[in-house]
This record gives structure tokens, C-alpha cells and sequence, in this order.
């Protein structure tokens, strides 16, 4: 992209005009259907070892396209971004299990029932419970994905046992395996793949389901040209056997509950759609919630800067004054965490660690992860200020008469803590930006909450921009305070 | 361990896996490359503009601060889910690598802006005066005196900077840009050893990633050895 380019993208965004979905014609005449499909999820879609999108949903597309007449082109999409995609036009249909429910139909259109979905418990022998109702108990986990349907559900009918939200299909499984949840309520055909990667563990399901619920094409409101076509076309392919051959493909059996004849009949049209609107209070009712996101954040930085800071006063000083081989140690620690991403030195210590039989909590592997990795670049800023302190200035001050404790305390430590003090106070502010890492993995911090929040009430535009207002916020406070600090007590000027 | 490590070598050690590696290599350096590129043009329009003295131009001087001030404290993974969510209006067709190296850009004209403008107020006040008491135009002051001044102090942290941001890519993952971390977490979920999946990711950002940052610290001693002369 050019810099024009970008200049006419930045132009577009302040007088962004509402790009609506694309109808039947337009779908048509462009010779392209898009489809958006859960990167994640075999078997309904996942990439395969040729690093392709494939599955259930994939040739499911594949065939309406096919039918339809147009090139298929596939969209990988989070289970979150499905409708804010779907309503701007991103994709012109959605798959990947979206349950039909009222909040979804307030939102975006379906299309007949694809598949039905038989939600079912997956747990492991090590608990001891028969029925899904024995599951209501505060001392067992549900692990649960983000965006899923089944997050509200199951807080109505099992409001007791604590949660641990995941982002992706394998994550619930080996968070099952791993020892961080006990079971996951969710439909039992599509996650029972993932129990194969963890053979070691005796996996159960509980035989009765809990409720059956249907799983649509997704269709942006209004948009009833592409829908007439879709159900048309899926009709016949319930009718004519393909939805079924391609279940039986792809799961090895049939579908739990089938899809009902009965089903099978167009919805009547739904009235059309405006473009976005921006509505603020949804967002606004969630501050409090917000906020004590907020001091989550905060107290990841604190302590990622304090035993950072431990950590990496110790590995200055063995670089500066230890025996070579300590040096030579301390130098490895510093370039392997500054040349690696902290996500990932995090991803190793989250997902990699237990298998080799230590199991850290969200929370604390995301804090010690982003300690170590402060630890490494304080190391530096640390070394730097105190290689800093002239040999001059020591002899001086040895030749004013200057004990070894006053050297140290006059003149050594003031010199090193004024050279660092503002790169220190920079690096809290990088810290406190980088624990919204700390979401990924389902620790709820600010980000973690506002990403809560905007699967929720799918107003993910509105919600992003005020927690960003609330991180800049608390940066510029904590800047402040970090100023005057510095100012009284070490007497460094503000720059 | 050493068993289903030895077991899966010959399905990981294939040319399909380094192909796909290699793609997810590609999409990191091309955000990074691409998105600090346009970062640093945009920001050094910025500080410049910052730089400038104009009284017409004070409003645009408050825009630009807090642009660079905004950008530089939300964190990236925020800024990330922003632009993805706010480009879908404008832009539906753009890719998710485009979003993520927009986002890139965005982050990175305003870190480096504020790099850039450090390096101008580095020039001593008495050779602005000094250029302008002999009558150069405020062009002529920049690209005779400023500029040619103000590049040492601005290339090693700017190159530090870019450096840094290899890693910081590995956010966009969570957009769903198979880059190298996300290409690591897809290996692992194949049911790879997360031995082979996130160790070959690591080293190839420490081979990405530690080269380059020789490189920032060589260009900082050349550079300050020629600036104390």
C-alpha cells in the first residue's frame, strides 16, 4: 500500500461511509463468494498439513458456491469477529457452528438450520459425576470458549462452578488435559476431536444431552436476495443427501439430532438493514467492570516490574563483575528474551510446561513470563547505568576523603539511579501497555474484559475505544506520578 | 518425550512445514519492514511539523501531539482489535495482514516521531539562530543544518526501535495473520511436540531478530565514535 493509499484510508476513516453487505447480484457479477470459516475448528475447519483451509463447513461452502455459480474464497474468522464481519460485509456468509438465537437474530439473518447442536459435558474419569446437573458445584472448572453461545446459557443453568474462558477449540480440551478446568459443557460432536492429541487421559461423556439448539449460515441483515438463494440451495442439499454424506465424512458418524423436514422452510423476510451505529451505553453500563479490569493491569506491571527489576539487577551486575562463565550465562539470558517475543516465551510457558509436568495458572505463567522478559532489558538499561560512572569521578571522590561507604552512597548510587531512572520509568509504561498480553490467555484484565464484553454485546468498536481511552488514562497518571517521584526523591529533572 | 519427539520428526521435518514457516516469516517481515517504513515516513512528517515554529500551524502541532502521545500509550494488542473493527466500514476487502500492518503503522509513526524529534532538538539553539541570522530559508535550516545533524542521534534508537517491533508482530496472531507465533500455535494444535512447534518459531525469530539488533548496536558505536570528534 502506497503512501496515497494510506493517506486516502486515513481521509476514508473520518468521513467513514457505511459499506453495506453485498446482495445476490453483486455476489454474482464480482464472481466470488466469501466465506467466513473458523481457522481452528476441525473438523469443521482447520488448516491440514498442505496448509489449506479444509473440513465440514469448508465443502459445505465449497458446494454453495459451486451451486451458486461463483469462486469460493475462504475467511479465516474468530469465533468473536463472525458478526461484526457479517455486518460490514467483510464476508457475505458465516459458518462455523453459529447457533441461531434471538440476540444473534436482533443482528444478523440465517439460513435454514445446517446442523443440529447436542450440547453434552466432556470431562475425564478423575470426576466422579453421572448427570450435567452434579456439575453444579463451586469447586469444579467449566472451561468454555469466548463468543460461544454457551457462555450465557451456562451460567443459567449452572451458576456455581467457576469458568476459565479460552479462545480457541483445542485450547478447551487441553485446558481439560492440562488439569486447569474439570469439564467443558459445549457440543460434544465437535470437540471430541481434540480429546485424540491427549490419549493418555480417560476422557468420558456424560450420555444425556442438554439441550439440542441449531446452528445456521449466518447472513447479514437484510441481505434477503443472498438469503432466498442460500436456503434454496440448502434445502436441496439437506433433500438431496450432501449435508448428511458430508457430516458422515468428516465425523465418521451421522449427526447426533438430525435436521427436521419440518425445519426446512424459509424464514419469512426480515425488515432491511441501516449500516453501523454507534450506541455507547452498553459499553458505558460496564465502566465499573472496566475499571477493576484496570487494576488487574496494573498489578501485572507492578509485579513483572519488580521481580523484573530483581532479576535484572542480578544478571547486570554477573555481566559486570561475575566469573566468565556467569558472564557468559547472563549474556545468553539477556539475548535470548530480548530476541524472542513475549508472547511466545509465554505461549512455552503456558501450553508447553505441562507436558513436561508443571502447571501454571494464567495469571501467573503471563507475570512470569513478562518478568522474565523485563528482567532482560532491565538488565541493560540497569548495566548501562552502571558502566556510566566515571572512574574519574570515584578517584575524586576518594581524594576528597571520601570513605568507601560514602563513595557509594554520595556519589556512586546517585549517579546510577539519575542515569536510569527515566529509561526505568519508561519501561513501567511498556509493561503496563504489554500485560494486556495477559488476555490471550484468559487472565480478565482490562483487555481480557473488554474483549468479554464486546463478544457480548457485540459492540467491539465502542468498547475498544474506551478501554483505549482508559489505558491512556492510566498511563498519563502513572507518567505523573513516576515524574514527581522522580523529581523529589533522586532529584532527576523532568525532561 | 525424546520418543514422540524422535516419532514425529519425519512428519515435521518436511518441505510443507518449512514452506509454511517460511510464509509465516515473510508475513512478520513484511509488517514489520512494511509498517515501520511507512511508520518512520509518517513519522518524520510529524516531527517535523512538531519541529516547526509557524503560529499558523499550532493546531496541527496539538493533533500531532496527541497523536503521538495516544498511540504511544494503548497497548498494540488494543490497537490491533480497533483497526480491525473500524477498517471493516471503510475497507471490507482489505486483508487481515493490511489490518495488522496498518495497526503497525499507526504504533510506529508515533514511537518513532517522537525518536525523530529528539534527534532535531539535539541541534544546539545557538546554530538554528546561527543558520538563520545568515538567511536560510527554514528549508535550507532543515536539510543543510538539522538533518544532516540529527540523523546520528536518530538511526540507532529508530533501528532499535524496528527491531523490537519483529517481536511486537507476533500480536497480530490474535487477528488470525498466520505469522510466525500463530504459525507455531497451528503446528501444536496439528498435535506437533510444542518442542518443534513454538522452538522452531523461537529460533527463527532469534535469527530474525538477533542479526538485526547487531546490526542497531553497530551502527550506534560508528556512529557516536564519529559524533564525538
Amino acid at each position: 500500500m502506497s503512501l496515497r493509499q494510506l493517506f486516502l484510508l486515513l481521509v476514508a476513516l473520518c468521513w467513514a461511509p457505511v459499506v453495506a453487505a453485498r446482495p445476490l447480484a453483486d455476489i454474482t457479477a464480482s464472481g466470488e463468494l466469501r466465506v467466513g470459516v473458523n481457522p481452528n475448528f476441525p473438523p469443521m475447519s482447520s488448516f491440514g498439513a498442505d496448509g489449506q483451509l479444509q473440513g465440514f463447513d469448508v465443502d459445505v461452502a465449497r458446494k454453495l458456491a459451486e451451486r451458486l455459480g461463483v469462486r469460493l474464497q475462504l475467511v479465516p474468522t474468530e469465533a468473536a469477529s463472525r458478526v461484526p464481519f457479517l455486518v460490514s460485509g467483510r464476508i457475505d456468509l458465516s459458518l462455523g457452528a453459529l447457533t441461531i438465537t434471538p440476540e444473534r437474530q436482533a443482528l444478523i439473518d440465517f439460513s435454514v438450520p445446517l446442523h443440529s447442536e447436542a450440547m453434552g459435558v466432556i470431562t475425564t474419569a478423575k470426576l466422579p459425576v453421572t448427570r450435567w446437573q452434579d456439575l453444579d458445584r463451586p469447586d469444579i472448572t467449566l472451561v468454555n470458549m469466548r463468543g460461544n453461545q454457551s457462555v450465557t446459557l451456562l451460567q443459567e443453568k449452572l451458576p456455581k462452578p467457576q469458568r476459565l474462558l479460552v479462545d480457541g477449540n483445542a485450547d478447551t480440551i487441553r485446558a481439560i488435559a492440562q488439569g486447569r478446568a474439570d469439564a467443558l459443557v459445549e457440543n460434544v460432536d465437535f470437540f471430541l476431536g481434540f480429546t485424540k492429541n491427549y490419549p493418555e487421559i480417560d476422557w468420558r461423556v456424560l450420555p444425556d444431552p442438554i439441550f439440542t439448539s441449531w446452528c445456521g449460515i449466518g447472513i447479514a441483515r437484510g441481505n434477503d436476495s443472498l438469503r432466498a438463494a442460500i436456503d434454496r440451495e440448502l434445502i436441496a442439499m439437506h433433500k438431496d443427501g450432501t449435508v448428511d454424506a458430508l457430516w458422515r465424512k468428516h465425523y465418521g458418524v451421522a449427526m447426533t439430532v438430525p435436521v427436521t423436514t419440518a425445519q426446512l422452510t424459509p424464514q419469512i423476510a426480515s425488515q432491511t438493514t441501516t449500516g453501523y451505529q454507534f450506541i455507547w451505553a452498553p459499553v458505558l453500563a460496564q465502566l465499573p467492570y472496566l475499571a477493576g479490569g484496570a487494576l488487574i493491569s496494573l498489578q501485572i506491571a507492578f509485579i513483572a516490574f519488580a521481580a523484573g527489576a530483581a532479576i535484572g539487577l542480578a544478571t547486570a551486575m554477573a555481566r559486570i563483575h561475575g566469573a566468565p562463565w556467569l558472564r557468559r550465562l547472563a549474556g545468553g539470558y539477556v539475548s535470548f528474551f530480548t530476541n524472542t517475543p513475549a508472547l511466545v516465551q509465554i505461549f512455552i510457558l503456558y501450553y508447553a510446561l505441562p507436558d513436561a509436568g508443571v502447571t501454571l495458572s494464567a495469571f501467573f505463567a503471563v507475570v512470569l513470563g513478562l518478568s522474565l522478559n523485563a528482567g532482560a532489558y532491565l538488565a541493560e538499561i540497569l548495566r548501562a547505568g552502571i558502566v556510566s560512572v566515571r572512574q574519574t569521578e570515584l578517584d575524586a571522590a576518594e581524594v576528597l576523603g571520601l570513605g568507601r561507604r560514602d563513595r557509594m552512597v554520595h556519589v556512586l548510587l546517585p549517579h546510577i539511579v539519575r542515569t536510569v531512572y527515566r529509561p526505568l520509568a519508561s519501561f513501567f509504561i511498556v509493561l503496563v501497555l504489554g500485560s494486556s498480553m495477559a488476555a490471550l490467555f484468559g487472565v480478565e484484565e482490562l483487555t481480557g474484559r473488554a474483549i468479554n464484553i464486546s463478544t457480548a454485546n457485540l459492540r467491539t468498536i465502542e468498547t475498544f475505544a474506551i478501554t483505549g481511552l482508559i489505558y491512556l488514562a492510566l498511563t498519563l497518571l502513572a507518567s505523573a506520578v513516576l515524574a514527581m517521584l522522580g523529581k523529589w526523591l533522586v532529584r532527576v529533572r523532568p525532561a | 518425550m525424546i520418543d514422540r519427539l524422535l516419532a514425529q520428526a519425519p512428519a515435521f521435518f518436511t518441505l510443507e512445514t518449512a514452506a509454511f514457516l517460511g510464509l509465516a516469516l515473510g508475513r512478520t517481515l513484511f509488517m514489520t519492514i512494511i509498517g515501520c517504513g511507512l511508520g518512520f515516513a509518517i513519522g518524520m512528517l510529524l516531527a517535523v511539523l512538531r519541529n516547526s515554529r509557524l503560529p499558523a500551524l499550532a493546531p496541527l502541532r496539538w493533533l500531532a501531539a496527541g497523536y503521538v502521545e495516544t498511540f504511544r500509550r494503548i497497548p498494540f494488542l488494543v490497537i490491533l482489535i480497533f483497526v480491525l473493527f473500524s477498517v471493516q466500514a471503510i475497507a471490507p476487502d482489505l486483508s487481515l495482514l493490511g489490518i495488522a500492518t496498518i495497526a503497525v503503522v499507526l504504533v510506529a509513526s508515533a514511537y518513532l516521531a517522537e525518536i525523530i524529534r529528539a534527534g532535531f532538538e539535539s541541534v544546539p539553539q545557538p546554530q538554528r539562530e546561527g543558520a538563520e541570522v545568515l538567511g536560510l530559508s527554514p528549508f535550507q535550516r532543515f536539510h543543510l543544518v538539522i538533518l544532516p545533524q540529527s540523523w546520528r542521534v536518530i538511526l540507532p534508537p529508530a533501528a532499535a526501535f524496528m527491531v523490537m517491533f519483529v517481536k511486537d508482530t507476533a500480536l497480530a496472531s490474535h487477528l488470525g495473520v498466520v505469522e510466525l507465533a500463530f504459525a507455531g500455535k497451528i503446528l501444536v494444535n496439528r498435535n506437533f511436540s510444542p518442542v518443534y512447534g513454538y522452538g522452531s518459531v523461537l529460533i527463527l525469530y532469534f535469527l530474525l531478530s538477533w542479526p538485526l539488533g547487531r546490526a542497531a548496536q553497530w551502527l550506534e558505536t560508528r556512529l557516536a565514535v564519529s559524533r564525538r570528534r
